[in-house]
């Protein structure tokens, strides 16, 4: 099968799960939900408006019917409003969007810079003090609430320390770099402004790092099973007979085999690390989707936390799709089957 | 082998040091369990202090020879609110597992013992569920049904369940076509019969290896659906909730949000540790890596 095939069976598969997670979170905002009607005006709406929405949602039509309105809307762009701050959830969404992601593309940089290295280390010397260390420190950052990471990150640094924000995404005393992509440090570094890109680095450190820390252990045990299998291959044995450097035959013949299947769990490193990123960027006061999230949640805002959910979501599927085409192009014999 | 058989030595030593850590987080897990049974039978009478009285004569009291954790906001005793909050804890990961179990467990051994139509469908809804990120899915159903810790827990079980349908459907299809099916239907049992008294007996250990290693995700998952205010309510003493409550009192009370955090941690991670043993013991060629 050739990769162009393989890419289009491969996006033609994920129109079913597109359409279950739909109907889920459909179900969710209007059927779970004991009084839709109540729940998408809100809590302190009037009787006038709750009846206004119960229209604008063709909440009083059978449900097969909702559910197709539910998808027109969804497609046309509109995902509620929010009866919080009475703006369209999407707007909402797509405005606090780009800080999640320089977030999350920092700590993923972070998290691998650190993990696949101790992942190497530990894997070739398997068994060793330093392999048993690097378990229990992995094992330790895979199971600590994203919470308790942040807090001590805050704590030590911002309020023992004091050399780093303990919030915010930039400093209110300094404009903020002309604005290109919504990402600060690309933006800085694209119109040269050094002082916008300290302020930027400066403020995404530690929740960048708290987060590298969740997904650390993941990356370093993933690295670390994928090596040991590399290391038994006959390739490396050749490598090794042909009289090349053990450093070489590592990192130029195992790591980049090894490497491969670390691409197949991008997703799940993804959604481990959107689940950090709910509660890290709520504590750091960070601009993004998870903070929006939670504060969505404590004001009981509905309409906003389903399109959270939503996009989330739509973001794993989509990682896990280009993680998929990412392989097949690796490793072609993926796609025989 | 010889008795100095150096490289055989050295894998037992290993093997030693490995169950000693799963040993050690089992020791954890039996002491956080005795507790928590504890707690539940004598309610307040043990603990040194009401979790619930408010003092406000002793407000955000460092830990001290009084107060092993400090003191609250409210002047409440956190030793006592962390002690207290164990069962809670202890109640989200059972609760959940358990009925994850016996459902999703059920629902997998039939379609993986039937086949076709039934285990294509299963399949496909699986899907669905897993493809949102789990703590993401659990907090939409807690929002829709509202906040309270038996709806977390409802919560959670939605997300839960998706899991052990698709481990049961693994490990039923793996016994299908073995002698003993044959003979039970050659016996002329009918479906429900065999998959209750030969499937499900069959793929039970597996699934309760499993179900150990998970009690630390669902223990992790549940306090962070507190965190945000989606489990118990206050002043019930619930640790992510505490951590919660503690948060804007990070700079000059540490104590009130960093130590219930660490009660969470250490007891996911003797979870963690305690399953991943079990598992190694169970599945010797997990041994070497």
């Amino acid at each position: 099968m050739g990769l162009l095939k393989f890419c289009l069976k491969r996006i033609i598969s994920i129109i079913p799960v597109l359409i279950g997670v739909t109907l889920l979170t459909f179900l969710i905002s209007r059927v779970v939900v004991p009084n839709p009607a109540r729940a998408w005006a809100g809590l302190k709406a009037s009787q006038a408006t709750v009846q206004a929405i119960a229209i604008r949602y063709h909440l009083h039509d059978p449900l097969y019917l909702q559910y197709y309105y539910y998808l027109r809307d969804l497609l046309s762009g509109d995902w509620g409003t929010s009866p919080v701050n009475s703006q369209p959830v999407l707007d909402n969404l797509t405005a606090f969007f780009p800080a999640t992601l320089e977030l999350a593309i920092v700590a993923i940089i972070i998290a691998a810079a650190l993990g696949i290295p101790l992942g190497v280390y530990a894997a070739v010397h398997q068994d060793k003090g330093i392999d048993h260390a690097a378990r229990l420190f992995s094992l330790g950052t895979y199971c600590a609430p994203p919470f308790l990471m942040a807090l001590l990150m805050q704590l030590i640094f911002s309020y023992w320390f004091r050399i780093l924000p303990s919030g915010g995404r930039f400093s209110p005393l300094y404009p903020l770099p002309h604005k290109i992509t919504g990402l600060l440090i690309l933006d800085s570094i694209l119109s040269g402004n050094l002082q916008a890109l300290g302020i930027a680095l400066i403020h995404i450190s530690l929740p960048a790092l708290s987060l590298a820390l969740l997904t650390f252990g993941l990356i370093t045990r993933l690295t670390r099973s994928s090596m040991l299998e590399v290391l038994r291959q006959d390739y490396v044995r050749t490598a090794r007979a042909k009289g090349l450097v053990e450093r070489v035959v590592i990192f130029k013949h195992a790591l980049r085999n090894g490497l491969t299947s670390i691409v197949t769990v991008m997703a799940l490193l993804f959604a481990f690390m959107l689940s950090g990123a709910i509660v890290i960027e709520y504590i750091f006061n960070w601009p993004g989707i998870g903070r929006y999230a939670v504060q969505s949640i404590l004001s009981l805002d509905l309409p906003a936390v389903m399109g959270t959910t939503l996009v989330f979501t739509l973001i794993i599927i989509s990682v896990n799709l280009l993680a998929d085409i990412a392989y097949a192009v690796l490793d072609p014999r993926i796609r025989l089957d | 082998m010889s008795l100095f058989d150096k490289t055989e030595l050295r894998l037992t030593g290993v093997y030693l040091l490995r169950n000693k850590l799963s040993l050690a987080g089992g020791a954890i897990v039996a002491a956080y369990l005795a507790l928590t049974v504890v707690v539940t039978l004598t309610g307040k009478f043990l603990l040194p202090y009401d979790p619930y009285v408010q003092n406000f004569a002793q407000t955000l009291l460092p830990p001290n020879s009084a107060h092993f954790f400090g003191t609250d906001d409210l002047g409440r005793d956190i030793f006592s609110r962390v002690i207290a909050g164990a069962p809670i804890e202890a109640q989200i990961a059972f609760v959940v597992v358990l009925i994850s179990l016996a459902f999703g467990g059920s629902l997998g051994a039939f379609a993986g013992y039937l086949g076709g139509m039934a285990e294509e469908l299963l399949m496909r809804i699986t899907d669905v569920f897993l493809s949102f990120p789990a703590l993401v899915l659990a907090m939409a159903v807690a929002i829709a049904i509202g906040p309270g810790l038996t709806n977390s827990m409802m919560a959670l079980l939605v997300v839960w369940w998706p899991w052990y349908a698709r481990i049961a459907r693994g490990e039923a299809l793996a016994i299908k076509n073995s002698q003993y099916m044959e003979a039970a239907h050659a016996a002329g049992l009918r479906d429900v019969q065999i998959v209750v008294r030969h499937v499900l007996p069959n793929i039970l250990m597996p699934l309760l290896v499993y179900a150990t290693l998970d009690i630390s995700n669902v223990i992790l998952t549940g306090s962070i659906l507190s965190f945000i205010g989606l489990g118990a309510q206050p002043p019930q003493p619930e640790w992510g909730r505490m951590v919660f409550d503690g948060q804007d009192y990070l700079s000059g009370a540490w104590w009130m949000s960093v130590l219930p955090a660490l009660a969470i941690f250490v007891v996911v991670l003797a979870f963690s540790l305690f399953g991943d043993g079990l598992r190694d013991a169970f599945d010797p060629k997990l041994r070497r890596r």
